[in-house]
């Protein structure tokens, strides 16, 4: 009997929380979504260009990948939670708030960008000079070289790199609801933390756990379609 | 076809300057196969680099096909280089592409249209005799499969010029003569000059009509191969011979000679043609109190011509061997007195 009433408890409880629940996982994934997309926009051609502007690459220009090297290195080296406070002029100066769905994607774009434009680097630092020199040889273009090669022959380094950027927003987008930004991470807080309320951390949680799951799942049976 | 004029390549890093090329002078004529042999770190991909520009010569000039290509740039340049077929020692391929893709890429690149990419992919891919591999990935071909697949990229936009950096150099023997037939085959068909480098005497005298030898960045010397091979003047050029035609006598036969008590003298004929020394022998031996005794025979394929050379011993008195070796020069067998001391 008690066990009956206990069962009957959970489930009551569940069913209360589902539509909050239900609703942070929407502003999450909507969050990730926006702030993955436009951090790709920004942070793939990014690292494309700090491949092919290095020295001996093929539009070698020292200044430029010295500087975006750096400027890279030094948003990196901010944690995020510190950098979603210290960029908020900034953030207001582009969307009008620091708060809410849009005051979150601003800080999210500028901590995975430059994490972006590196896992870019990094794959296609793996393409094999001597492919590039085939290409060079046959009178390919730049772009060219770009498209054709680099970008080509890393699909699937470049799938796994995404997956990860993802997951990592969705720890960066948890704190982001910390300044407002709704989602899972601010649901947990205000009810687990604040409220002592732990089972709707723990729910929170499983949710969590599940969407990194599933993003890595689909992640690593894409990459490896594509990996011949 | 390719005209270089007192090239010279230095490349400068913080361990300080290395010149790789000092002076070359080099001209291949149009539907010539013309090779550069040299040991390792000689300069031959520095050569064959700065041909099609993947390497800037520090001074000099490179023509080909007319077109001085130390002064193209950008557009000028790449569309000069699509005439220039260039294949790697380790051919270079887009991993993540087909064997059909990896070949369209090189027509994509100037952008032809779909029906004729796939109508020219599928004809080209039966020239290298890979038809029937056409959806398979380079990572399920054989070296030779690949190196086939990047000809047929290299010929995908009408070259008029081959380059072939090592081509061979990672294939097993059998494999090697499968890709110097081939080479053979496109240069005949098509018309199309080749430039090779290689290390390897053996894809000299296999398909080249011409030789230089490259030491220390400077070529030491060149001519036909036939000519090389019959009266090498470089001591490097005698050891690459060597590396495919036995020069010397066994310790064993030497030993022996030595005992024996008699007058004679070793010589070294080198003929062209393989009956060329035979009846020539038969006739000294008629005519002159002279025994010829063969030691050693050899005989090689040169391209298509066939190269022999015997070492016999001529036992007699030392006029008469005087007089057979006049006999053997007059008949144009290249005789040469070998000295064993
Ligand atoms: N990119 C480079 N930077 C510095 N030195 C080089 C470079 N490429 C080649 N060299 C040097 O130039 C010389 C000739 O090299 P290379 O042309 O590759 O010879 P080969 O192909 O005959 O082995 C070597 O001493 C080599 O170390
Ligand atoms: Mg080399």
């Amino acid at each position: 009997m008690i066990e009956a009433s206990l069962w009957q408890r959970i489930w009551l409880r569940v069913l209360e929380i589902t539509p909050q629940l239900s609703k942070a996982t929407y502003e999450t994934i909507l969050m990730v979504i926006i702030a993955l997309s436009i951090a790709a926009v920004i942070g793939i051609p990014l690292g494309v260009l700090l491949v092919i502007t290095r020295p001996g690459h093929i539009l070698e220009k020292k200044w430029f990948y010295k500087i975006a090297n750096m400027l890279i290195n030094m948003i990196r080296a901010i944690p995020f939670i510190i950098l979603l406070f210290a960029i908020m002029p900034f953030t207001r100066m582009i969307v009008g708030t620091t708060i809410q769905l849009k005051g979150a994607i601003v800080p999210l774009v500028v901590f995975t960008a430059p994490f972006i434009a590196r896992v870019t680097e990094s794959a296609l630092l793996e393409v094999n000079k001597g492919i590039i020199e085939a290409f060079l040889a046959m009178g390919a273009s730049p772009w060219q070289i770009i498209t054709k090669v680099l970008l080509k022959e890393t699909r699937p380094t470049m799938i796994l790199g995404m997956t990860i950027s993802a997951i990592s927003l969705i720890g960066a987008s948890a704190m982001a609801g910390v300044v407002g930004g709704g989602g899972l991470g601010d649901l947990a807080i205000r009810y687990g933390y604040q409220r002592y309320e732990g089972d709707v951390m723990l729910l929170t949680l499983i949710v969590l756990i599940i969407m990194v799951q599933g993003i890595q799942t689909v992640g690593n049976s894409i990459a490896k379609r594509l990996k011949k | 076809m390719i005209e270089i004029t007192n090239l010279y390549k230095t490349y400068h890093s913080t361990e300080g300057n290395v010149e790789a090329l000092k002076g070359i002078n080099l001209k291949v004529e149009k539907g010539e196969i013309f090779g550069v042999i040299g040991f390792s770190g000689a300069g031959k991909s520095s050569l064959i680099r700065c041909v099609n520009m993947l390497e800037k010569p520090t001074s000099g000039s490179v023509v080909v096909n007319g077109l001085e290509m130390t002064q193209l740039t950008g557009q000028n340049l790449r569309n000069a280089r699509k005439k220039i077929g260039m294949i790697f020692q380790h051919f270079n391929l887009l991993e993540s592409c087909t064997v059909f893709e990896n070949v369209a890429v090189a027509l994509e690149l100037s952008n032809t249209p779909k029906q004729v990419i796939t109508e020219k992919v599928n004809n080209l891919l039966s020239i290298v005799g890979l038809a029937d591999k056409k959806n398979n990935y380079p990572s399920q071909l054989s070296g030779g499969q690949k190196q086939r697949v990047a000809i047929a990229r290299a010929l995908a936009n009408d070259i008029e010029v081959l380059l072939c950096d090592e081509a061979t150099s990672a294939l097993d023997p059998q494999t090697t003569n499968a890709i110097l037939d081939l080479l053979l085959d496109i240069n005949k068909k098509f018309q199309i000059t080749i430039l090779l480098i290689t290390h390897e005497m053996h894809v000299i005298k296999k398909i080249c009509d011409k030789v230089a030898v490259i030491e220390n960045g400077q070529i030491i010397e060149e001519d036909t191969v036939l000519n090389v091979f019959t009266n090498p003047k470089n001591q490097t050029t005698k050891n690459f011979i060597k590396s495919i035609m036995e020069e010397d006598l066994p310790e064993s036969v030497l030993k022996k000679l030595q005992k024996e008590d008699r007058n004679s003298n070793i010589l070294k004929l080198t003929f062209v043609g393989c009956n060329a020394a035979q009846p020539v022998l038969a006739r000294i031996a008629k005519e002159l109190p002279v025994w010829p005794n063969i030691l050693s025979g050899n005989i090689i394929q040169i391209k298509d011509q066939t190269l022999g050379r015997l070492i016999i011993e001529l036992a007699g008195d030392s006029n008469s061997i005087e007089a057979g070796i006049q006999i053997l020069k007059e008949q144009n067998v290249l005789t040469e007195v070998l000295n064993y001391d």
